[in-house]
């Protein structure tokens, strides 16, 4: 294998890395605090993107998108969470039926308003890079630039601030939270909308990666939900760890077998995780 | 006026009632202890007060305000402090944030109640940034006590603070208290050991079977008066 070969194969694993966090991320802040199963987190990421598509449409810069998508996103959560995910904190069960219904739903009314065909997101940035003689996409480095930004402001945000002492202590006893002052609803409430504006960032981030269509979010539900479970719920760290090895594990096997079989390694390596590891689920 | 006034409070889990036709009132700086043996009702009780559990019938009013009906957070936010008897610190934080948790007032209020916590209990300055959980049991009695300290409470509601506490520590928890007061703080306490609550309660009140079977002023003879409702 060439040098410059090398180099792409180990940047595609890293990028895939970066979109395996990116879109795991708003699934595990709402999953680690509220113990509520976002199956409509991959509906969520695809509204993100048809709101680059639409950022695009309207004649806008790009990169604006990286606003207006999480901004949207994070209004229709704020929304969803008051009409229905309110009343299933602490239910994981009735989580998983109620937000894969309200998936199929999404699904449903987008494809009514915009079609059933593929809509294109334009890179912000489509210059490339010179990778020992290959060129490489700036763009998919900048997915990683961002996916390390998230991570550092998410790590400020937790250990650094009265916020991150305030959330880590609900999820660790609700009851003693309230009782010292804390309106947990409020909290569960405002962790959803953060979780649902970074759904609709990794739509943003991801849209011109990808065709962006009503169905896209299945893809991304089942590799979310999986690098969430390996990663355990609440932790940053862990995540950026199952990310790593869900997403690296998907990239290898891609590139020497074929991406059917990265599927089937994402999924196997969570298995025997799971097999391994003590958990609500 | 009565600082707390709780008129025919009824209240249980569920629908099983555990206390029933509870009346009791306490004045602006008093401390009132609720003793009693084991399951008669003391923690349900402070747990209705601080609205952890629905109060079935009756009434609770707290500074003249009906508390009952509210939500926890509610009711810590009149600057009523509760600590808990079991799982009361959050063991995953350190002892440090801890002591945060909650707290709404000012970076420099804030460490000036630390430094006051820390004089009766200077082992946690030590153990500031050390993991709560890893404490032993009567330093975690000790950083629940500071906590409420740390928030500068109107009304502070201690569930037995002091069990499993050393003897020789006990002392320390008494003198804390007794600053407390001295600050005007109403304090209702829930204990079983009437040495303790002899030190630091200006009334007593006897539960039995989920109702209040004695009230008195603390005094003379008092221990002697508690300890024949709490032999079997």
């Amino acid at each position: 294998m060439s040098l410059s070969i090398l180099s792409v194969v180990l940047l595609n694993i890293v990028t895939s890395i970066a979109i395996f966090f990116v879109i795991a991320v708003g699934l595990a802040v709402i999953f680690g605090l509220m113990d509520v199963v976002n199956l409509a987190h991959g509906e969520f990421v695809m509204l993100g993107a048809y709101a680059a598509f639409i950022t695009s449409q309207l004649g806008l810069n790009p990169w604006l998108s990286f606003v207006i998508a999480p901004v949207i996103v994070a209004i229709f959560g704020l929304f969803i969470e008051k009409i229905l995910i309110r009343h299933l904190y602490g239910k994981i069960m009735e989580s998983i039926l109620a937000t894969w219904g309200l998936g199929i739903i999404l699904r449903q009314v987008i494809e009514l308003i915009f079609g059933k065909d593929y809509k294109i997101a334009p890179y912000p940035v489509e210059q490339t890079v010179n990778v020992f003689g290959a060129g490489y996409p700036v763009y998919r480095l900048l997915i990683v630039v961002l996916a390390l930004v998230i991570v550092a402001l998410l790590w400020y945000l937790e250990r650094k601030t009265n916020v991150g002492v305030t959330v880590r202590a609900v999820i660790q006893n609700p009851n003693l939270s309230s009782a010292l002052g804390i309106n947990i609803n409020r909290v569960y409430s405002i962790s959803f909308v953060v979780g649902s504006a970074l759904a609709g960032l990794a739509g943003a981030i991801i849209a011109p990666l990808v065709s962006v269509h009503s169905g896209m979010g299945i893809n991304y539900v089942m590799n979310g939900f999986l690098t969430v479970l390996v990663g355990g719920m609440g932790s940053l760290f862990g995540l950026v760890g199952s990310a790593s090895l869900l997403g690296g594990s998907e990239s290898v096997f891609s590139f020497f077998f074929d991406p059917v079989w990265g599927s089937i390694a994402v999924i196997l390596i969570t298995i025997v995780f799971m097999r391994f590891k003590k958990t609500s689920i | 006026m009565s600082f707390i006034k709780i008129n025919s409070l009824t209240s249980g889990y569920s629908n099983t009632v555990i206390i029933r036709n509870i009346d009791i009132e306490v004045n602006e700086g008093e401390v009132l202890c609720l003793l009693g043996r084991n399951g008669v009702g003391k923690t349900t009780l402070l747990k209705t007060i601080m609205g952890l559990l629905p109060t079935l019938d009756g009434e609770c009013f707290v500074m003249d305000r009906k508390v009952s009906g509210l939500k926890p957070y509610q009711i810590a936010n009149l600057r009523v402090s509760y600590a808990p008897q079991d799982m009361g610190i959050f063991p995953d934080l350190s002892v440090g944030k801890n002591l945060k948790v909650g707290y709404r007032g000012s970076t420099s209020n804030f460490e000036e109640g630390c430094e006051e916590a820390f004089v009766h209990f200077p082992i946690l300055k030590e153990r500031l940034t050390q993991r709560a959980g890893t404490l032993s049991g009567g330093e975690k009695k000790m950083l629940i006590l500071s906590r409420c300290i740390v928030n500068q409470p109107r009304l502070l509601i201690l569930d037995e603070i002091t069990e499993g506490v050393q003897p020789s520590i006990i002392d320390k928890f008494s003198d804390a208290l007794n600053d407390i007061k001295k600050k005007g703080t109403t304090i209702l306490l829930v204990e079983q050991n009437v040495s303790f609550a002899e030190k630091v309660a200006d009334f007593y009140a006897v539960m039995n079977q989920g109702e209040i079977v004695a009230m008195d002023q603390m005094g003379r003879g008092s221990k002697q008066k508690i300890e024949s409702y709490l032999v079997i």
